[in-house]
């Protein structure tokens, strides 16, 4: 294995372009992401380029800036709407409608194959629209980068704590994690200290409902004071009390945390802590899905290294004096991430389904957000709208399924 | 599986601490008809204290809590919610207790004074004083106490029988007010104070109750928590028993059957079908049978939604026929997508036997196609869907969450969205920590009847070998 030139990681995307099958999944999450990316440009009741009034504007292009806070909007343009101006010359984005934009004439469920009043051909709604007038095509498009921000942003997080804590549990097992003595005490006064001043002494952030920023300050500041309390006392700590070495069971312990977490079906979990959040926000969707679902990823890196410590290669590092850390990250680990890369696409989907789950139950989801999720939830208002059930179930159909494909790639020979 | 059990329980325990809203101002009687304003605002007051002590909300929250000095251990006794809310969050913001509870004692001091004086006097300018103080008491901005403050002293003014009788009053607040803020006492945050609350704590009640089987009462119908979970678990287990056990009823012999001729276009089509149906989202398949095979619009194959109506003295039969109408379109939901998965892990399983030692010795010696593959095959192939059972059906009942809800089943799943909805807290909790305890049990059996089943594993070695 390690005498292979190539990594895993890409041989897994030559191996991609082996089938035609993967192919098409390959090139359809291109298509998807690029959806994504652009949909400011795919889907705007803002022009694209106009001459209004005898100037020149980009209005899609700088409302973009706005949101970034890089421009501001003159005077005159705050509330414009530009879909109701006469324009010299104007090109609109393909789908001239926003996700959230009411049209008036065309509400209470319009067919994508019936009349429609609109004033030409490029503002039909290809797609029918929802009981408000809202565009089904425009919602698809911005659906898409809340599905996959929510998929990769949340795999992210998952990926990071299910690597750090998979390759502790399966590298060092329960044996070979070994601290000194001096590192266990500075640890755990260090845990003591951040846990106190993370948690404890910033606990009005909490009653002022900065939930976010108090449990993610709280965690950094309880795992600094930690890691710097253990590196502290082997710096200064007494040498001939606290040389001596206990190993941490790390192995029990993340297979104790995976058990408590796979022990409690996930959408409920995931509900019951969602309902909660005061203020639901992308961000905190992400983190909360992100901080439960790094279990299989943990179990994969954990499985793999079992394997791979065992192998040669890794001895042969040992007995040349690399620091363990090194021969984990340099070594161990990219042996290791095939298995990996399989649990990322499914989770990935994963965590599609379950944002389109939540806001199909309209439940910790932004209210005001268009997702594919909420626009099958509208569908159950009217019997006969079946565009609304049709094409937001199939996009998230067809991504779940290009996902598990990519998946699927390492399995397959 | 026990220190599992307690961590999941103080996770739905401490969920549910945080949930928003007050459990007790919700449930406490009405005082509207009580004519003196001041013996109604106490009688509130002593409702509510009462409740509050029936439901042990006046109780320490665990055996031991570590905070910081700047909040006081008397915090738990202050009422309603709100109020104690409120002081929670001065103390964050000022540190100070003394001078908290002087600036607090004031203002319920002023609060009763002016009930007092409604009665005889009603004048407008009391009515906005009242209202006034009556925010105060959930404020804890700055800018916005200064101003219920400076326009109650305007009041004041406006009439000259609230002038004699209350602007002592008012000016203590004040006064009060302007030292609090004055005098933060901010480094008292990183004072860390221990308290031991002993076995009298709200934690230790409640898991308690819930050992005995006690899992609360309902918010919003006052009913028996566990007598709702009884009946919805009923239903859902008959709808995911159902499904599970069609599941594995196509799912054997399809994957033992793919295997046997693994890699034929049988095998392929079934194995690109699983991975089709893998993908497809339960909720909206739901969705779309629901709208076109029950609605008159389309195709009214199905009766609606719901369970159906049956009167009591029916006979089984026609019992059976509106169930099966009704359940029908609901457990096609839940099956195909455990059937996806049961079906590649028999094909997965019987093709890893087929190609093991004694599978080759048994044919050596001679023994029919059918002996080898019924006898000796399939018997090892099942194992582990003895293990599978255990987390099937969690996952199952997580599954049919939505799909109840669709349907309109009156299930566990519809039951939890819908105390989210309402915000009936402690049953979307009891839930929670139902179906992580039968997750466990589920788990445990399974492993028991797998050491049962295959005298090679060893208990204690189990742990050490199904990892992933």
């Amino acid at each position: 294995m390690a005498s292979q030139g190539t990594t895993p990681r890409w041989a897994i995307l030559e191996k991609i372009n082996r089938r035609r099958s993967w192919r098409w999944a390959r090139r359809s999450f291109t298509a998807l992401v690029l959806v994504a990316v652009f949909a400011n440009f795919l889907a705007n009741n803002k022009p694209l380029i106009c001459q209004y009034q005898g100037q020149w504007y980009a209005p899609a292009f700088r409302a973009v800036a706005v949101d970034l806070g890089l421009l501001s909007w003159p005077a005159n343009m705050i509330n414009l709407r530009w879909e109701q101006q006469q324009f010299a010359w104007v090109i609109w984005p393909p789908v001239p409608y926003a996700p959230n934009q009411k049209d008036i004439y065309n509400n209470s469920f319009t067919s994508p194959f019936g009349q429609q009043t609109v004033a030409s051909l490029q503002f039909r709604h290809w797609l029918g629209t929802d009981n408000l007038g809202r565009d089904v095509l425009a919602g698809l498009i911005w659906g898409t980068r809340v599905a996959l921000l929510i998929g990769l942003g949340s795999m992210l997080i998952s990926t990071f704590i299910g690597l750090l804590l998979g390759s502790l549990a399966g590298y060092f097992g329960d044996r070979g994690l070994r601290l000194q003595r001096r590192q266990w005490l500075g640890a755990l006064v260090g845990l003591a200290i951040g846990g106190y001043l993370g948690f404890v002494a910033r606990q009005p952030l909490w009653d002022l409902d900065h939930q976010l920023r108090y449990v993610l300050g709280g965690l950094l500041l309880t795992a600094g004071f930690c890691l710097g309390g253990g590196w502290l006392a082997r710096k200064i700590g007494p040498k001939k009390w606290g040389q001596a070495t206990w190993s941490i069971p790390a192995d029990t312990l993340v297979m104790r945390a995976i058990e408590t977490i796979n022990a409690i079906p996930a959408l409920l979990l995931l509900l019951s802590i969602v309902a909660i959040v005061r203020q639901p926000s992308l961000l905190s969707i992400i983190i909360i899905i992100g901080l439960l679902r790094w279990t299989s990823i943990a179990r994969f890196v954990r499985g793999e290294l079992l394997r791979v410590r065992e192998l040669e290669y890794i001895a042969a590092a040992r007995v040349a004096g690399f620091a363990p850390l090194r021969i984990l990250w340099h070594h161990a680990l990219p042996n290791a991430l095939g298995p990996v890369y399989v649990a990322l696409a499914f989770g990935v989907s994963g965590a599609i389904l379950i944002e389109a789950g939540l806001s199909f139950l309209g439940i910790g989801m932004p209210a005001d957000l268009m997702t594919w999720g909420r626009l099958l939830s509208f569908s159950r208002q009217s019997p006969a709208a079946w565009w609304l059930a049709v094409f937001p179930g199939l996009a998230i159909f067809v991504t779940v399924t290009v996902l598990n494909i990519l998946g699927e790639v390492v399995n397959e020979d | 599986m026990v220190p599992t059990l307690l961590v999941i329980s103080l996770l739905a325990f401490s969920l549910n601490q945080c949930t928003p809203g007050d459990a007790i101002a919700e449930k406490i009687p009405s005082t509207e008809n009580l004519r003196d304003p001041l013996v109604a605002y106490l009688t509130y007051q002593d409702n509510y204290r009462r409740l509050a002590h029936q439901s042990g909300m006046d109780q320490a929250l665990f055996y031991g809590s570590i905070s910081s000095a700047a909040y006081p251990d008397t915090l738990l006794r202050i009422m309603p919610l709100a109020r104690r809310q409120n002081a929670e969050r001065l103390s964050g913001l000022y540190g100070n207790w003394p001078a908290i509870q002087a600036y607090l004692d004031q203002l319920e001091l002023t609060i009763r004074q002016v009930l007092q004086l409604k009665a005889p006097h009603p004048s407008d300018p009391l009515i906005e004083t009242e209202r006034r103080l009556q925010q105060l008491v959930n404020q804890h901005d700055a800018p916005l106490i200064q101003q219920h403050l400076s326009s109650i002293t305007q009041q004041l003014l406006l009439d000259s029988v609230l002038q004699q009788t209350l602007t002592p009053a008012v000016t203590a607040l004040t006064t009060r007010y302007q030292y609090l803020i004055q005098h933060p006492l901010p480094y008292r945050h990183f004072l860390p104070t221990l308290r031991w609350n002993g076995t009298h704590n709200q934690y230790h009640h409640w898991l308690g109750q819930v050992l005995k089987g006690d899992l609360g009462t309902s918010l919003v119908s006052a009913q028996d928590v566990g007598e709702k979970i009884r009946k919805a678990l009923s239903w859902t287990l008959h709808l995911n028993g159902m499904a599970i056990f069609l599941a594995y009823l196509l799912a054997i012999p399809l994957g033992v059957y793919s295997a046997l001729y693994a890699g034929s276009r049988f095998d392929r089509w079934l194995s690109l079908g699983l991975f089709l149906l893998f993908a497809l989202p339960s909720f909206w398949v739901a969705t779309m049978l629901s709208k076109f095979l029950t609605s008159p619009d389309w195709f009214h194959l199905f009766p609606s939604m719901g369970v159906g109506e049956v009167s009591a003295t029916a006979s089984w039969w026609t019992v059976f026929t509106v169930r099966f109408a009704h359940f029908f379109l609901p457990i096609v939901c839940v099956t195909y997508g455990a059937l996806a998965y049961i079906t590649r892990q028999v094909r997965n399983s019987m093709l890893g036997i087929l190609q093991s030692d004694y599978i080759r010795t048994a044919r050596a010696k001679g023994l029919s196609e059918r002996q080898v593959i019924w006898k000796h095959a399939f018997p090892n192939a099942l194992f582990p869907l003895i293990t599978m059972f255990g987390s099937i059906l969690p996952a199952a009942i997580a599954g049919a969450l939505i799909v109840e809800l669709i349907f309109n089943i009156p299930g566990i799943g519809k039951l939890t969205i819908d105390s989210i909805y309402t915000k009936d807290w402690p049953i979307v909790y009891a839930l929670l920590l139902l179906t992580a305890i039968m997750t466990v049990v589920g788990i445990l059996l399974a492993d028991l009847l797998y050491a049962w089943a295959d005298p090679r594993v060893q208990l204690a070695g189990t742990k050490t070998n199904n990892h992933g």
